[in-house]
């Protein structure tokens, strides 16, 4: 059967089955125009030859596609070896930077030859923190071997509540924890670092930063009354604290106003991060000063 | 015949065998199921591109700025995910900064309307590790409720 373009049907009578095969549907097309009561019966020979033209368009294809695929695997043998090693190559390459990818999921790992060591990520409203992680020997029963989780942390409670049955259950704890250390952390470093003037005396802070105590003005320049702030984080998975007093440490009484003031602090702190509090009277600052400029 | 860790370690050198290339691979497969099965979380495509912010005043200064485009896209079980984000990387000689400048999360399964709600909650507070923990949580309550109800069927 010979296969004519069908871009170029003036090619005669035997110009090729497809060619003869649009010509037909031409025609039939032209006696659609005719009585209606031969429509359904030319409506049937128009589906069956169209049906036809499909079948020989997609036999068409085949061939075409036999032949392409026959020229490549003439190549010789060598082109194909190195091939190979470049589809492992860039399949490793792929892989390689999935695993990396996983430790924005905040749990990582590499397999050991004892087991495997977990790397866990921590971070604070967006700020991405410290990592520790944790060496497990896959033996029963299942131990650590080395970690650089800070001592203050719960481990070994951790460990004998889950370890044993359920690894992710422990991991995901030890999660909880470590991303609470590091928020706490973070605030009291912000306050530290960024508030310095607000602050009249050190920071005073223990080593899991959840007990803070500190003496602040929230107006440094003004007239305000220093208080005294002490923050229980009792719910060390937790980075707002659970108990906060707000002090004044004077003889005299507090006048209304500087007593509202004191309650709405005890409050902030209660409910907002540590250096947001602080950055909210830098900001009323900033809006005292410029209202004494006019 | 190599040593495991031998086979492991030689990730720099190059590669004489497709033979040693094929263990690697393998090596490296079983980690990605390790963490898989870990995290819960299945991460089928990542990509990163890099954008260097330095300008000539802060090299002189010795101030590093980079912002890193991350894409990534996976499933948890039967969710599907897609998340971008930027970080932006601001070193000085004090010290060295990440930070999550945007983060968007992209989810198919429109079905779970509980989804929809954490996942706008961590891309408001920029919370990357939140979303994947409260995705895994959430799937595992769905399987957790599925055996239930099948229980009782």
């Amino acid at each position: 059967m010979e296969l004519a373009n069908t871009s170029s049907p003036e090619g005669g009578p035997g110009a090729g089955v497809l060619a003869h095969l649009e010509r037909l549907e031409a025609e039939s097309r032209k006696k659609f125009e005719e009585p209606q009561g031969a429509e359904s019966a030319l409506g049937n020979k128009i589906r069956n030859l169209r049906s036809l033209r499909d079948k020989l368009r997609a036999e068409v294809n085949r061939r075409q596609a036999g032949v392409t695929s026959h020229k490549a695997s003439v190549e010789p043998d060598q082109t194909f070896e190195v091939s190979e090693q470049e589809v492992l190559e860039r399949k490793r390459e792929n892989v390689k930077s999935i695993l990396q990818a996983y430790r924005f999921t905040g749990l990582s790992g590499k397999l050991t030859s004892r087991g495997v060591c977990v790397s866990i990520s921590t971070a604070f409203e967006g700020n991405l923190l410290d990592s520790y992680f944790v060496d497990l020997v896959i033996q029963k029963p299942l131990r650590i071997h080395h970690h650089s989780i800070p001592v203050f942390i719960p481990l070994e409670e951790i460990a004998a509540k889950y370890l044993q049955s359920n690894i992710q259950h422990f991991l995901f704890s030890l999660c909880e924890y470590l991303n609470a250390y590091s928020g706490r952390k973070y605030q009291a470093d912000r306050l530290q670092s960024d508030f310095a003037a607000f602050l009249a005396g050190p920071l005073q802070r223990n080593s899991l930063c959840n007990l803070l105590s500190f003496t602040y003005k929230a107006e440094p320049s003004g007239q305000s009354f220093p208080f005294c702030a002490r923050l229980l984080y009792k719910d060390i998975t937790r980075t707002l604290p659970t108990d906060v007093t707000v002090t004044y440490q004077g003889t005299d009484a507090l006048s209304t106003s500087w007593e509202e003031q004191r309650a709405s602090h005890e409050n902030l702190f209660c409910t907002k991060p540590l250096h947001q509090v602080f950055a909210s009277f830098a900001r009323r600052e900033e809006k005292l000063d410029m209202n004494l400029l006019y | 015949r190599k040593s495991f860790q031998e086979i492991y370690q030689s990730d720099s050198e190059g590669w004489k065998t497709s033979k040693d290339l094929r263990s690697n691979l393998g090596n490296l497969e079983s980690e990605l199921l390790f963490l898989n099965t870990l995290t819960g979380i299945n991460i089928r495509k990542y990509s990163k591109k890099i954008e260097n912010l330095t300008s000539t005043e802060m090299t002189e200064r010795r101030i590093k700025k980079v912002l890193q485009r991350h894409k990534l896209s996976g499933n948890c079980h039967m969710i599907t995910f897609q998340v971008e984000f930027q970080i932006l990387e601001f070193q000085n000689k004090e010290n060295l900064s990440s930070i999550i400048t945007d983060l968007n999360i992209i989810m198919e399964s429109t079905a779970y309307s509980e989804l929809s709600e954490f996942v706008s909650r961590a891309e408001e507070r920029r919370d990357l590790f939140m979303f994947f923990r409260s995705l895994h949580f959430f799937v595992e309550w769905c399987e957790y409720r599925k055996r239930t109800f099948k229980h009782f069927k």
